[in-house]
């Protein structure tokens, strides 16, 4: 018999446990750790945030399937991973905390034959003082988040209609942000419904990016093909600000949030300072707080983490300044090197660097789009850890399965107004997420997959997406059927 | 469009602005249903080519 352990519910998480205990006989154990009790399908949060989903809808209790699916279910956080064992064990184990309600605290050695980190991000909004809920600032990152965000929105529309004149600033909150693409759909979802109540004209919309450029979106932008003409997703984008008029501030680094006041760096050094009224702005990702020991109880977290706290897998980690990365870069099997029974999936995993090129300010600040990693890859990669570890329980020596984000496309899906006959989304696929300049020396990526369109057809999409991904997660009959 | 980033302000200015025909495309039922279909098919190339 053996165990396997994975540590976060989440897209990759989630995924992950549910492969496990579809293709694993009875005969071996998956247990999930996740401090949360809810499965969250975060990409409709943006839909909760403006008012247009109540929380519910984008959240449901895991317990349940898990005893459905006969996964041993651990609502706990995560402590230490112990590798080597140590302290009594012979076998590797982590220490969980309890969450659970009237159980809080309470602390537990559970042991793995295998282990699968899938924690993934910690909301970093420390890293910027007075950015988020506990500050100044508004969020869309978790459903209460989203919610809270949703009624301040409401108060804001109120002012407008009695006449009130405001700034909505939203984007991100710090310079080495990720999911430009949550706050280019916020931006839009919130044109749509200022639009929709009828007072977009007393709103001014800025958009604030750590991008260099719009369309950026953290992958370096994309390049597609329209009409005949291969055009970029900084056009692409421009052309929306321009349609819908947002404003835009590039290359900015949250320094600081006081009540009502921004102050952000821009790539050339400048200082600034943007009034606002209402500001919805995404923090920065660290990995989960995670310690590491050997059987000496020795602290080896530095080695197992990056400085980030996000676990190290087969990547090239010395790869060195923009000009020398290359797509061999990036990890395939996303074990961990030192030992090769830890594995990390979705954003728990260490990117070898940025995918965007990264800049810094005459002041020394990095202003750089941290690497997106979320949804489709997240789901692709914990299926391959999986399927690498099925291989592994079951006594065969074939390889570790792959899921380089070099050869993985992605569909990214940003939801620019929410409404079945009037809305609309930006609707991109990219193949693959990471540029291959070598295998595609013209853009990066294979233009036949990479593609971006604007419409009607997009929310369309992105509703579909919704349904059918609560569907799988959910863990209704055939879910497996859904892809990732 | 203010000077709070001359610089973007002056990218977005240049950039092509959608006639009406575009924008009602955008919205149009008919049109929207077969992009809606495209859309899926590159999806599903996408998803074939990853996996």
């Amino acid at each position: 018999m053996a165990r396997l352990v994975i540590l976060g519910a989440g897209v990759a998480g989630h995924t992950a446990a549910l492969h496990a205990r579809r293709r694993l006989g009875k005969a071996h154990e998956v247990i999930v750790v996740a401090p949360n009790a809810q499965w969250n399908w975060i990409p409709s949060n943006i839909w909760v945030g403006v008012g247009k989903m109540p929380a519910e809808k984008v959240l449901f209790p895991l317990a349940p399937v898990y005893r459905r699916q006969g996964i041993e279910f651990h609502q706990a956080l995560a402590t230490e991973i112990h590798p080597e064992g140590g302290d009594g064990h012979d076998h590797s184990y982590v220490v969980v905390r309890s969450t659970a309600k009237g159980a809080e605290g309470r602390e537990e050695a559970i042991e793995y034959d295998f282990l699968i980190n899938a924690t993934g991000p910690k909301l970093n909004f420390a890293a910027t003082k007075g950015l988020g809920p506990d500050g100044y600032t508004l969020s869309v990152c978790t459903a209460p988040h989203a919610a809270a965000t949703a009624g301040e929105l409401k108060k804001a529309i109120a002012r407008l209609k009695a006449g009130e004149h405001l700034r909505f600033v939203v984007g991100t909150g710090h310079g080495t942000c990720t999911c430009e693409g949550a706050a280019f759909e916020y931006t839009f979802n919130l044109d749509h419904v200022l639009r929709e109540a009828g007072v977009r004209d007393r709103a001014e919309v800025v958009y604030l990016t750590n991008e260099a450029q719009l369309g950026d979106f953290g992958v370096g932008g994309l390049t597609f093909t329209q009409q005949g003409f291969q055009t970029t997703s900084k056009l692409w984008t421009e052309s929306l600000y321009r349609e819908r008029g947002i404003q835009a501030i590039l290359g900015a680094h949250c320094t600081q949030i006081e009540p009502g006041v921004v102050h952000y760096e821009q790539i050339d050094g400048s200082l600034h300072e943007l009034p606002f009224d209402f500001a919805m702005l995404l923090p920065p990702f660290r990995g989960a707080d995670l310690k590491a020991y050997d059987k000496a109880g020795a602290d080896i977290s530095d080695q197992l983490f990056n400085p980030a706290g996000f676990l190290k897998v087969d990547a090239n980690y010395a790869a060195g300044a923009y000009e020398n990365w290359s797509a061999d870069d990036w990890p395939k099997t996303y074990q961990s090197p030192l030992y090769d029974n830890v594995f990390a999936a979705g954003i728990a995993f260490a990117p070898p660097h940025q995918i965007s090129q990264p800049r810094t300010s005459p002041n020394g600040t990095l202003i750089a789009p941290a690497p997106p990693r979320t949804g489709m890859p997240s789901g692709m990669i914990a299926k391959a850890v999986v399927l690498t570890i099925v291989d592994r329980i079951r006594g065969g020596g074939a390889a570790a399965h792959e899921a380089p984000m070099t050869r993985m496309g992605a569909a990214c899906v940003a939801s620019a107004g929410m409404s079945f006959f009037k809305g609309s989304a930006a609707a991109m696929t990219m193949h693959p997420v990471v540029p291959d300049w070598r295998k595609y020396p013209a853009t990066g990526r294979d233009l036949k997959g990479t593609s971006g369109e604007i419409g009607l057809a997009g929310h369309w999409m992105k509703h579909t997406l919704h349904v059918l991904f609560l569907y799988k997660a959910k863990a209704h009959p055939l879910w497996w059927l859904i892809p990732e | 469009m203010s000077d709070l980033d001359p610089q973007a302000a002056k990218q977005i200015q240049a950039a092509p602005l959608p006639t009406p025909g575009t924008l009602k495309h955008r919205r149009n039922v008919a049109y929207q249903f077969v992009r809606f279909a495209a859309l899926n098919l590159k999806m599903i190339r996408v998803i074939g080519a990853s996996h």
